[in-house]
């Protein structure tokens, strides 16, 4: 692989040492990677693997297929590097390849885990749905584990559409126009998925919390 | 806020046009918790959650379900070590570059 063509710093830069401490633009790294960097390329996945193993941990709910997925994921990043025009940011458009990959791992499992859309949700309401205070102490903590796990077993039952929308929104926290520009979808459609998909969500929770009971 | 509310005051039977109230009120829903409806319509959404028990809950439930999975981001999955990561990403890369060198 080419070696890294870091431009030399400029006097100016010298003289002002804690500018050379701020961390360089994903932009610029993009450009470096695409000129050969793969220390460029290695700072790119240091600062999004945490956040690209979250996403497809959720949308797989396994280690193991996350794991993979991750990997792929950056491979796929990597490849197509240098088409990538910059058109969106470089994380948004790194999300959207580990959700298609996810994507792509779900449809190819041979059972697949999710329910029909047109399955009636819930039936008699039962099954209460109890949130672990604010407070740290042991038992709260036994609920907030047992809670993820039920939440992570629910995910694990929506359609995939719906899924990757609940991921990406209330998951992981992305602003309705990143998981549009992620997924490639209109933000209205982002907003319809994301209420079907809480829709769905709820119901498999309380159940999963019934269980617990 | 409903939440707040002990006790929704319960109506004792749903009229017809309260069920349509109760229908757009599960699609007004999303763009209250999105932060979409206007002052005007979030009352609205609120009044009709404490005169209605079936869409308080509903609200309710909405609530805790986002709340649910903000506790789970707060716990985010274990990732694999940078370095094993790495490792296995900088040895599929060169092979893609020896395959495209060739």
């Amino acid at each position: 692989m080419p070696g890294d063509k870091r431009p030399a710093t400029t006097g100016q830069l010298d003289a002002l040492p804690e500018l050379k401490k701020l961390p360089v633009p994903d932009t610029v790294l993009v450009e470096r990677v695409k000129q050969g960097s793969s220390e460029a390329f290695e700072e790119l996945v240091r600062r999004y693997e945490h956040k690209v193993y979250n996403i497809t941990y959720r949308m797989l709910g396994s280690p193991e297929d996350a794991r993979e997925a991750q990997q792929e994921a950056f491979l796929r990043a990597y490849r197509f590097l240098p088409k990538f025009e910059a058109k969106s940011s470089f994380y948004t458009w790194l999300y959207r390849i580990a959700t298609n990959v996810s994507l792509t791992k779900l449809r190819r499992r041979k059972e697949p885990r999710t329910v029909s859309l047109d399955e009636p949700l819930g039936e008699d309401g039962s099954g209460s749905l109890e949130i672990p205070d604010e407070v740290h102490t042991p038992q709260t903590e036994f609920k907030r584990r047992r809670l993820r796990e039920a939440i992570q077993k629910a995910v694990d039952e929506l359609p995939p559409d719906y899924r990757s929308v609940v991921v990406l929104r209330d998951m992981e926290g992305m602003p309705n126009e990143e998981v549009s520009e992620s997924l490639g979808i209109s933000v209205p459609a982002v907003k319809s998925r994301l209420h079907r998909g809480r829709m769905m969500l709820r119901e498999r929770l309380a159940r999963y919390m019934a269980e617990y009971d | 806020m409903i939440r707040n509310e002990k006790k929704p005051k319960l109506t004792a039977v749903k009229t017809q046009a309260a069920s349509a109230q109760c229908e757009e009120f599960s699609v007004l829903l999303a763009e209250y918790w999105e932060g979409d409806a206007t002052a005007g319509l979030r009352s609205e959404i609120e009044r009709h959650a404490r005169n209605c028990p079936a869409c308080a809950q509903l609200f309710e439930s909405y609530r805790l379900t986002i709340r649910a999975c903000r506790i789970a981001r707060d716990a985010p999955a274990a990732p694999p070590s940078h370095k094993q990561l790495w490792d296995e990403l900088f040895r599929q890369i060169k092979a893609l570059q020896d395959y495209l060198d060739k």
